[in-house]
């Protein structure tokens, strides 16, 4: 890792430890692994103010990564982390999707990111399509239409609250708080 | 932007970006009638610039105005501008629009509001995201006032849902605001430099923490290869590792540290006066040399000694104070936990059983799984785990007969019967061992040995008949079977250390009974650890051993997480029960987990495969802190009595000279009377019976009161459900008739539109009943007529006029 003044300035370090969830030798971890992923593409110095923000690793490379490789929902995940929405991340992205990502990251924030990341349509609204989509990804096809259907139709009656047969972020966001196992499953390691 | 404060996306004037990518919508969704074809699974990348309803809707509807999906059913001769002109007198539009106006710094009110809106439109009303549109916005307001600027906290920039980037500028605004001098009084710069600094101060721990983090490697191959069930036996074995290091630090301060030097300075640094020669054996039994060492109560000193100069260090105080002060620190940290652990699963996830489904496709896959198999064999067990529930829940339940209630009721009276009759059984063996501590065996060692070697290996053959007999008990749902066979185990551990307890404390002839006891607990921990270790090989590397060599059928061994996890709360238990009768005891526990976690790791990882079945970590951590707690206590108790009941030995141990330990608090407090009076009548109202009593009926009585809260509150959370759903419908039906209204009006062009809008028919159209989709959706039919209308029609200005013109027409 080296010295840690060599990779970013000390301003920049403070900024990233108050806007994520953070310290500053985790930021330089994750910035060794960011490099690790395509290192012809990262430099190894970032205290040019507009690096961090510019180079960006395209999301084939990322997508190649221990932590989202077998993630079904790996493509979808780059997708709302990035900020063009393309997939390709730049540091502050990915920064920012694994300080979601962390442990440290309070409840609400993981919510918003998660129905982000269910929504593939990006309208707001966890629609049929949106949720036969997710059954499909996390079952890799071995339910049958017939059942998807109907697990779709009780995931609406159970959360849906009025009655739009699609779940808004409210819904889902009542229905996600109440179960003990988001916390623990929505969390990756780096 | 046109005429409503909206961006001009409407119908495709040419440069609309999303007009060919998007997906159909198909019709049925909208109007549950309309057959049409399957809608394509194309799913673009979209930009997240926008996002708010409104825009998604008019998406919506141009696609569907473009798309090819055949005739609507419905209102196709409604005017466009009606369905717009309806979503935005929505009350909940309204809100939203009042929060973006409040956002581009416009009107009115303090800061606090402002702030509040912020969060509301953020957090709460449909967008989730911020815009970039909203973040310059933010970051212009805070650049416009600094005080806005000045209330944001750290921990708020933190928390919000916009992009790193944006974050950093509105950080960098917000700091450079707060760096400007005037204005600012005197009292505000103090708190603010007040902040900064613990804001240092806590970011430097933060990084001292970070050298802390044990085996965080090792963690992230376990979670990435087994998922975050077996984690969750580690971690909890890494937890309890944390809470023996102050534990031993107090002990080692306090008692053990001053004895050392007790013994070099007062006893000018003899050496252990020891008759016996150390040989190997003594590891296990922890008798002979280790019997005039730190390691047990009867070596520590009664008197009252200057270590350096004039203090003197009085080591039964010591003693009895240490003691209690790391039982006091352990009942706090696991009160803590468990109350913080109760409260997420079970208070916060208390509906969680009516969300099923929706729990298992959002929360069903485990973000951290990173090796292939594992990934493949999590989507298998959603899917196997969906398809039971499917299937189960297809099924008609079957009505049991009352015979056959009967007799399941009788096949569980007779199992459990048999279970606490074999502990009882079992109980009685081990008295009886402890008691004629003969077993007529050559090796000498094993006669030393009987009695913690039987507990083990009870300890080790019940549990598992126990699960057969679950088994033939078939219960409904294996939750219950589980939950039911770990009560059973802890059950058979409580009474084993019960029964050898009491057998301790009846009368031992020993000359120093504590240190025969402390010797006890040693042996037992030893054989614990030993059992720990053999069975790890035995089940997991020969088990894989005889898979992958001899028989091909045996599948590959899984990690039992419930049965470790109660091994590891069984050692804990143990230590804490010997901790009184030998100080050293947490050292070695902190040298067995160590060890324990290693081990465990290497077999996880060699020898063992993810399991199909799901391990819902979170519910199953609260009942094993609930065990915990529950053993923590009876330690307590045990320790508790030896303490104030039990005559210490006379000729070893720092209370040889008092009736009983607890004497020296006595004689403590009574030694005040003279000189602190008031400290002494405090004490002496404290401890009586009444006070007690009083205050044991007000906790009672907080407790009832508590629950009265929860259940009123259960009640109104089901109330206002209800309600939400209601509200659903009625703003369906509402619209309906609006709508009707409308249509009728249609008919007689020259009423204009606000007129029109603000009537109400009386004749809702028979087309939408009370059961049809809701409020929302029926709002997109009437936009999707409009916006067809539009397309048809001339286009805004001539509307426009009409609309203009047509206030004054209203009255005669």
């Amino acid at each position: 890792m080296g010295n840690k003044t060599s990779s970013f300035t000390e301003e920049q370090l403070e900024a990233y430890q108050d806007c994520t969830f953070f310290t500053r030798k985790e930021i330089l971890r994750i910035f060794k692994r960011f490099r690790e992923i395509s290192p012809k593409r990262i430099p190894v110095n970032m205290k040019d103010g507009s690096k961090t923000k510019t180079i960006k690793i395209p999301v084939f490379e990322l997508e190649l990564m221990t932590e989202l490789r077998e993630n079904p929902f790996c493509e979808r995940i780059c997708q709302v982390f990035s900020e063009d929405g393309s997939g390709d991340m730049c540091f502050e992205d990915f920064l920012d999707m694994f300080s979601v990502f962390s442990e440290a990251a309070p409840k609400d924030i993981k919510c918003v990111y998660a129905f982000r990341i269910y929504d593939f349509d990006g309208d707001n609204f966890l629609s049929r399509p949106d949720l036969e989509k997710t059954l499909q990804c996390l079952t890799r096809n071995q339910l049958s239409d017939e059942e998807v259907s109907f697990v779709v139709e009780k995931v609406i009656e159970e959360a849906d609250l009025d009655d739009d047969s699609m779940l808004s972020y409210i819904e889902f966001e009542h229905v996600i708080s109440r179960s003990s196992d988001f916390l623990n499953t929505f969390h990756i390691r780096i | 932007m046109d005429r409503y404060g909206q961006p001009d996306t409407y119908i495709g004037h040419g440069r609309n970006p999303y007009n060919d990518h998007r997906e159909q919508i198909p019709m049925s969704n909208i109007n549950p009638g309309y057959e049409d074809e399957y809608p394509s699974t194309d799913y673009p990348r979209h930009s997240y610039n926008d996002g708010g309803p409104a825009n998604a809707m008019e998406r919506r509807v141009e696609d569907v105005v473009l798309s090819e999906q055949g005739p609507h059913r419905w209102a196709k001769e409604e005017e466009p501008r009606d369905a717009a002109v309806l979503l935005e007198s929505l009350p909940s539009k309204q809100f939203e629009k009042m929060a973006n106006e409040v956002a581009s710094g416009g009107s009115l009110r303090k800061r606090g509001s402002k702030r509040k809106s912020f969060h509301a439109h953020g957090h709460g009303h449909g967008t989730m995201r911020y815009r970039r549109e909203q973040s310059e916005e933010l970051i212009q307001a805070c650049h416009d006032d600094p005080d806005f600027a000045r209330e944001f906290e750290d921990d708020e920039i933190k928390a919000m849902t916009m992009n790193l980037s944006h974050k950093r500028r509105l950080k960098s605004e917000v700091s450079l605001k707060r760096k400007e001098p005037k204005s600012v009084s005197r009292w505000k710069r103090f708190k603010y430099n007040c902040s900064i600094t613990w804001k240092h101060f806590k970011y430097n721990m933060a990084e001292f923490g970070y050298f802390l983090q044990l085996w965080r490697g090792h963690m992230k191959k376990i979670e990435g290869h087994f998922g975050t069930g077996v984690l969750s036996y580690f971690l909890f074995l890494k937890w309890l590792f944390y809470i023996n290091i102050p534990v031993f630090v107090l002990t080692f301060g306090f008692v053990i540290l001053p004895q050392i030097l007790y013994r070099h300075i007062a006893l000018e640094g003899k050496a252990y006066q020891q008759n016996v020669s150390f040989t190997g054996k003594e590891l296990l039994t922890g008798a002979g040399w280790f019997e005039q060492t730190e390691l047990y109560y009867g070596f520590y000193t009664y008197e009252t000694f200057s270590i350096a100069g004039d203090t003197y260090y009085n080591m039964k105080y010591a003693y009895l104070f240490t003691c209690g002060g790391y039982y006091l620190l352990c009942l706090f940290i696991l009160a803590l936990s468990i109350s913080k652990s109760y409260k997420k699963n079970y208070i916060e996830g208390s509906g969680a059983f009516d969300f099923y489904y929706v729990s298992r496709v959002f929360c069903g896959w485990d973000y951290g799984i990173t090796a292939k198999n594992a990934a493949q064999l999590k989507h298998k067990g959603i899917s196997n785990e969906l398809k039971e529930y499917l299937s189960g829940s297809k099924k008609e339940e079957e009505v049991l007969t009352f015979e056959q209630k009967c007799k399941w009721a009788m096949i569980r009276v007779l199992t459990n019967l048999l279970i606490l009759g074999m502990i009882g059984g079992s109980g009685y063996l081990i008295f009886y061992i402890s008691d004629t501590q003969s077993v007529n065996v050559d090796i000498p060692v094993l006669s030393e040995m009987a009695m913690p070697l039987c507990v083990s290996g009870v300890n080790l053959v019940l549990p598992f008949i126990f699960s057969v007999i679950a088994r033939v008990e078939s219960y409904e749902k294996p939750k219950n079977e589980l939950y039911i066979n770990m009560t059973r185990t802890m059950l058979l551990k409580a009474v084993t250390l019960g029964v050898l307890v009491y057998f301790w404390y009846r009368g031992l002839i020993h000359t120093c009974k504590e240190t025969f006891i402390g010797q006890q607990i040693y042996r037992l921990v030893i054989v614990d650890f030993v059992f720990i270790l053999l069975t790890t090989f035995c089940v997991e590397f020969i088990r894989r051993l005889m898979k992958e060599y001899c028989c091909k059928s045996l599948s590959y061994p899984e990690f039992e997480i419930g049965r470790n996890t109660l091994n590891l709360i069984y050692s804990q238990a143990l230590c804490w029960l010997g901790m009184y009768f030998a100080p050293l005891l947490s050292l070695i526990m902190i040298i067995k987990l160590f060890i324990i976690f290693y081990v465990k790791r290497v077999s996880v990882i060699q020898n063992c495969k993810p399991s199909l079945r799901p391990w819902r970590a979170s519910r199953a951590h609260t009942i094993f802190m609930g065990f915990l707690f529950c053993f923590f206590i009876l330690a307590t108790a045990a320790v508790a009595c030896a303490v104030i009941f039990i005559k210490p030995s006379t000729t070893c141990g720092p209370f040889r000279n008092h009736t009983t330990s607890y004497e020296v608090v006595v004689q403590l407090v009574d030694g005040w009377k003279e000189e602190y009076e008031v400290l002494h009548t405090i004490v002496k109202v404290i401890s009586s019976s009444g006070f007690i009593a009083a205050t044991l009926v007000v906790l009672l009585v907080l407790t009832y009161y508590m629950r009265i809260v929860m259940v009123g509150h259960k009640e109104m959370v089901n109330l206002l459900r209800q309600q939400l759903s209601m509200e659903g419908r009625d703003k369906a039906y509402l619209l309906n008739m609006l709508q009707a209204a409308n249509k009728k009006h249609k008919d007689r062009p020259r009423y204009n539109n606000t007129s029109r809008l603000l009537s109400t028919g009386s004749e809702a159209s028979g087309t939408l009943t009370s059961t049809s989709p809701g409020g929302r959706q029926f709002v997109k039919q009437l936009a999707t007529a409009a916006e067809r209308n539009s397309a048809e029609n001339p286009g805004p200005p001539s509307r426009r006029r009409n609309r203009d013109g047509g206030v004054g027409a209203a009255s005669p």
